[in-house]
C-alpha cells in the first residue's frame, strides 16, 4: 500500500505527497497534461521540442541545470503522445531548489532565440539518432499513420518529418507555452522523507502565485472504426525481414484495459509464453517476437512485432501469428495460464515501488488517469480478469480488418 | 512575495553513514551479503560467479555458457524452467562481465523456496540442451547483425581492441563467424573449468527475514563447492605497449557518425582514480559537463555526448562517446579536442568545480535510494575488490580535491596525443 495525500492549490495545481523515510533522496515529479496529440498536424514534434526548450532558462533563472547540480540534483524529462513529464532527484535538504526551478519555468520561460536555434538542431540529431540511423528505427513513423487516419496518434512524438521541427518559430513556442504550461494543467508529486503539510506549504510558497490559465477542453476527433485491413511493405537495409501488426483496442482507463494487457502477456511475456514456445522455439520462424499494448489515454493499439529467422518468408510468419491469435479467440486460455500472467504482473508492480522516483512518477500519472490511488487499486483490476474476458477481448480485436500490418523486407536477404 | 531571482539557500550535501550490508555464511561456505528493508515481501538475489569473459579460451564462450545455464537443468527442461519462473512471478537477469558474472533473480518471498531450488539446480547441473543452444545462437546472430547496422554498435565492437589489443583479455572484437564457431562442447567445457563447484558469492536485498535466510541456505547453500578458480596472472593485463591510434570505419549512407575517443588507464584502487573521476565528470560525466555544454547545448551537433572512467578488476579506461550529424563530424571532433586541451592546460574555475562536487555528492546519495540501489553499490565494491572505506574516502576526496590536482591528473592521463580515436560513419 502506497500512502499519499492530495491537495489542490487555488490556481488549480494538483499536489500529491508521498512520505518515505527510507531514502536520503527526494523525488519531485511535475507532469503536464500535454503531449503530441495536442499538436497542430502541420507543426508536429512540437510538444517534444518544447520539452527541450524548458531547459533553456526561465524568466528569473538563466541556467536551470547548473542551479540544480549545485544543489546535488539531477533531472530529466520525457514526452509521449499524451503527456510531458519532468523530474528531479536531489538531497532532501535542497528540495526548495527543485521547486524554485520548476515553478519559475512554469511562471514563464526566457524564450531566448539561441535556445530555440540550438534545440532545433539537437532534436534533429535526436530524430536521426533514434529514428533514421537505426535498423527498424522508422517503424513507428510508418506504423502510426498506417493505423490512425484521423486521430493525432497518427504521428510520433518526434514529429512527422524533420522540417516541422526545423520550421518552428518563437511565436509557436510562446503560444504553446501559455496554452498548455499552466498550473491548472499540471500535477506535482513529491516523494521522500518529508511530511505532506510541509510539501503542501512549499508548493503554495513556490507555485501558489502563478496565475491559472485558460485550458481549452481537449476536443480530438476519435479514430473511426477501422473497416478494412491496412498494409505497407517496405524495403530497407536491415539484416532480417520483420513484421509489425497493430490492432485497435480500448484506452488506458477503459475497464477492459487490464484484460488486453494480460492477453499480450499470454502471447509473449517470458519464455514460457505462447509466441516464444511455439514460434521461436518449436517452429523457429522468428528469432524474436513480442506483443504489448501501447497504453495510450485515447484508444490505443495492441502491437505484435517479430523479426523473422533467416530464410523464413514474411507471409509464413504472418500466417502463424494469426494462427496463434485465432487459437485464443476460438479456444480461450486455461486458468493456469491466466494465473501465471497475473502473478507476473503483480510481482512487476511490487518491484516498481522500491524507489522514490518511480513512485512519484506513477502517482502523478495515476492522478492524470483519474485517481492517484490507481497505484494501489490497479493490482486488483488485474486480478479480477477472467479467462472469459481474455477470450472475448481476443475475439474482439484479432480480426484482419482491424489490423494494420507493416512488413520490412531486407535488401540483403 | 518571494524573490525568484535569488536561489533558495543550498545546503552542502551531507552524506549519511555508508551502511555496509550484513553478512552470513552458508553451509557450503559461500558468503551472503544482505540489506534488509521495509518493503513488501519481495527480494532480489544475485549470485556472483568469479569467472567472467577473461576466462574464455574462445570468443563468446562465457556469454553463451551463462545465458544457457539459466535456461534448463538436468532436472528441468527449459520450458519447465520458464514456466516455473513465470508462474511464480520471478524475473531473472544474467550480466556477463569481463571479470565476473552476476545472475540476478527477482522473487516474491512466498515462492522463494521453489525458485531458489530451481536456481540451485541450474547452477549445479545445467542441462545445456542442443535445441536451446541453437535457438539462442540464432537469436544472438541476428542481434549481432542488427547491432552492426548501427554506427554505435560497430564502434563499440572495435574500440576495446584499439585500446587494449586484439589478444588482450579486455580487448578483442566479435565477428559474425564467432557465432558459427562456438559449439555446445565449448560451453560445457567453460562450465566445467570455471563454474562447476567453484566458489560464488550471494547478494540479497529487499525484505530479508528468517524464512528467506533459511531458504537460501537450503538451496544455494547446498550447492557443492570443492575447488578454487584458477587465478589469472596479472601480467596478462599489462598494456605498457599501448600506442594511440586513429581509425575510421566507413558506413555508407550514415546520417550520423559515431565517435569514440579514449585511453587505457587503471582500476579504482589507483591513487589518481578519485581526482581523475572528478576531472572526467567535469569534462563529460553529467548534463552540465563541458562536452555537453559545448557540443550539444551550444553547437547542437548531437543529441548527447558523455565521458566515463570504466574500470575492471585489473585496469580500466577513459572514454568519450557520441553520435553526431555526419555533416558536422569534423567540427564536432575539433570542439571535443578543444575541450580536452582546455582541461589539460587551464585550472578549473572554483565556481564550476563546486557545481561538479555538489553534483557528485548528490550522485552518491542517489546510489542509496532504496535497498536495490544500496546492494548495487556494494556489488560495485565487491567486484572491484574495494575496501569498506572506499565510499567514505571517495566522498572525502570529492570534497577536498582542488583545481591544481585536477589539472595535474588531466595532464598526466588525458592529453590529446595520448588518446585513441575511432570514427564510424560517412566522411
Amino acid at each position: 500500500m502506497i500512502e499519499f495525500n492530495k491537495h489542490t492549490l487555488s490556481n488549480g495545481l494538483k499536489v500529491i505527497s508521498h512520505f518515505d523515510n527510507t531514502s536520503p533522496i527526494v523525488a519531485v515529479n511535475l507532469l503536464y497534461d500535454v503531449g503530441a496529440r495536442d499538436e497542430n498536424p502541420e507543426k508536429t514534434g512540437f510538444a517534444h521540442l518544447f520539452e527541450h526548450l524548458m531547459f533553456g532558462g526561465s524568466v528569473n533563472v538563466p541556467h536551470f541545470d547548473e542551479e540544480l547540480q549545485q544543489a546535488g540534483g539531477e533531472n530529466n524529462a520525457f514526452t509521449s503522445n499524451d503527456i510531458t513529464n519532468y523530474y528531479e532527484t536531489l538531497p532532501l535538504e535542497n528540495i526548495e531548489t527543485a521547486l524554485w526551478l520548476e515553478s519559475d519555468r512554469m511562471l514563464s520561460l526566457a524564450f531566448t532565440p539561441k535556445s530555440l536555434e540550438v534545440q532545433r538542431n539537437v532534436v534533429v540529431e535526436e530524430f536521426k539518432q533514434r529514428y533514421l540511423n537505426q535498423p527498424y528505427g522508422d517503424a513507428w513513423l510508418l506504423l502510426r499513420p498506417l493505423a490512425y487516419k484521423v486521430h493525432p496518434y497518427r504521428w510520433a512524438t518526434i514529429g512527422k518529418e524533420i522540417s516541422h521541427i526545423e520550421n518552428a518559430t518563437m511565436q509557436d513556442v510562446k503560444d504553446f507555452f501559455f496554452t498548455h504550461y499552466r498550473p491548472n494543467n499540471a500535477i506535482l508529486c513529491v516523494a521522500g522523507n518529508i511530511q505532506p503539510e510541509k510539501v503542501f506549504a512549499l508548493a503554495e510558497k513556490w507555485f501558489g502565485s502563478i496565475p491559472k490559465g485558460e485550458i481549452k477542453t481537449r476536443n480530438l476527433l476519435p479514430e473511426p472504426k477501422q473497416t478494412k485491413a491496412h498494409r505497407l511493405e517496405v524495403e530497407r537495409d536491415v539484416p532480417a525481414d520483420a513484421i509489425y501488426i497493430a490492432l485497435h483496442m480500448c484506452n488506458r482507463t477503459h475497464p477492459n484495459y487490464q484484460a488486453f494487457d494480460l492477453l499480450s502477456d499470454v502471447l509473449s511475456r517470458g519464455e514460457s509464453s505462447r509466441f516464444f514456445q511455439n514460434l521461436v522455439k518449436e517452429k523457429q520462424l522468428f528469432s524474436e517476437i513480442s506483443a504489448y499494448v501501447s497504453g495510450d489515454i485515447d484508444n490505443g493499439l495492441f502491437i505484435i512485432n517479430g523479426r523473422l529467422s533467416a530464410g523464413v518468408k514474411p507471409e509464413e510468419g504472418e500466417k502463424e501469428i494469426w494462427n496463434e491469435l485465432q487459437k485464443i479467440s476460438e479456444n480461450g486460455i486455461d486458468a493456469n495460464e491466466l494465473t501465471k500472467v497475473k502473478n507476473k504482473v503483480v510481482s512487476g508492480i511490487l518491484f516498481s515501488h522500491v524507489n522514490v522516483l518511480n513512485k512519484a512518477m506513477t502517482l502523478a500519472y495515476s492522478e492524470l488517469l483519474g485517481n492517484a490511488n490507481l497505484i494501489n487499486t490497479e493490482t486488483d483490476l488485474y486480478l479480477t480478469v477472467t479467462t472469459q474476458d481474455i477470450q472475448q477481448r481476443a475475439a474482439e480485436i484479432f480480426i484482419p480488418k482491424n489490423a494494420s500490418t507493416l512488413v520490412y523486407h531486407s535488401k540483403k536477404a | 512575495m518571494i524573490n525568484r531571482k535569488i536561489a533558495p539557500p543550498v545546503n552542502s550535501v551531507s552524506i549519511p553513514d555508508f551502511l555496509m550490508p550484513q553478512k552470513y555464511t552458508l553451509s557450503n561456505g559461500a558468503n551472503v551479503w544482505y540489506y534488509n528493508a521495509p518493503v513488501s515481501d519481495i527480494s532480489r538475489i544475485s549470485v556472483i560467479f568469479h569467472a567472467g569473459t577473461i576466462y574464455e579460451s574462445q570468443k563468446l564462450q562465457a556469454f553463451f555458457t551463462y545465458q544457457l545455464l539459466k535456461q534448463g537443468s538436468i532436472q528441468k527442461s527449459s520450458q519447465q524452467v520458464a514456466e516455473l519462473l513465470d508462474f511464480y512471478g520471478s524475473y531473472t537477469e544474467m550480466e556477463v562481465m569481463k571479470d565476473f558474472c552476476c545472475f540476478t533473480i527477482y522473487n516474491l518471498n512466498k515462492y522463494a523456496q521453489e525458485i531458489l531450488q530451481m536456481v540451485a539446480e541450474l547452477i549445479e547441473s545445467p542441462g545445456f540442451y542442443e535445441t536451446d543452444f541453437e535457438v539462442y545462437r540464432k537469436k544472438q546472430k541476428q542481434r549481432f547483425l542488427v547491432n552492426m547496422e548501427k554506427v554505435s554498435g560497430m564502434a563499440r565492437n572495435q574500440f576495446p581492441s584499439l585500446l587494449f589489443g586484439k589478444d588482450h583479455p579486455y580487448g578483442g572484437e566479435t565477428n559474425y563467424t564467432d557465432y558459427d564457431a562456438i559449439q555446445l562442447n565449448d560451453i560445457k567445457q567453460f562450465y566445467n573449468d570455471a563454474i562447476k563447484e567453484k566458489p560464488f558469492t550471494v547478494l540479497v536485498s529487499g525484505a530479508v527475514n528468517n524464512h528467506l535466510v533459511e531458504v537460501i541456505d537450503n538451496t544455494l547453500g547446498k550447492i557443492k563447492i570443492s575447488a578454487l578458480l584458477k587465478e589469472i596472472s596479472s601480467d596478462v593485463f599489462n598494456v605498457s605497449d599501448y600506442k594511440p591510434k586513429k581509425n575510421y570505419l566507413p558506413k555508407k549512407e550514415a546520417l550520423q557518425n559515431a565517435i569514440l575517443i579514449g585511453v587505457p588507464l587503471f582500476n579504482r584502487k589507483h591513487p589518481d582514480y578519485f581526482p581523475l573521476m572528478v576531472a572526467n565528470t567535469l569534462l563529460g560525466g553529467y548534463f552540465g559537463s563541458r562536452l555537453m555544454s559545448n557540443i550539444r547545448e551550444d553547437k547542437g551537433y548531437t543529441y548527447g555526448i558523455g565521458s566515463a572512467l570504466a574500470t575492471y578488476k585489473n585496469n580500466g579506461y577513459f572514454i568519450i562517446s557520441t553520435e553526431v550529424g555526419s555533416d558536422v563530424c569534423a567540427d564536432a571532433l575539433k570542439e571535443i579536442y578543444i575541450e580536452i586541451e582546455k582541461l589539460c592546460s587551464r585550472k578549473v574555475p572554483e565556481k564550476e568545480l563546486n557545481v561538479v562536487k555538489s553534483y557528485m555528492l548528490g550522485d552518491l546519495l542517489r546510489d542509496m535510494d532504496g535497498p536495490f540501489a544500496l546492494s548495487d553499490r556494494f556489488k560495485n565494491m565487491y567486484i572491484n575488490n574495494l575496501p569498506d572505506t572506499y565510499y567514505p574516502n571517495f566522498a572525502e576526496a570529492i570534497k577536498n580535491v582542488n583545481s591544481d590536482e585536477i589539472l595535474r591528473v588531466s595532464q598526466r592521463y588525458l592529453t590529446v596525443e595520448n588518446l585513441t580515436e575511432l570514427v564510424v560513419g560517412k566522411k
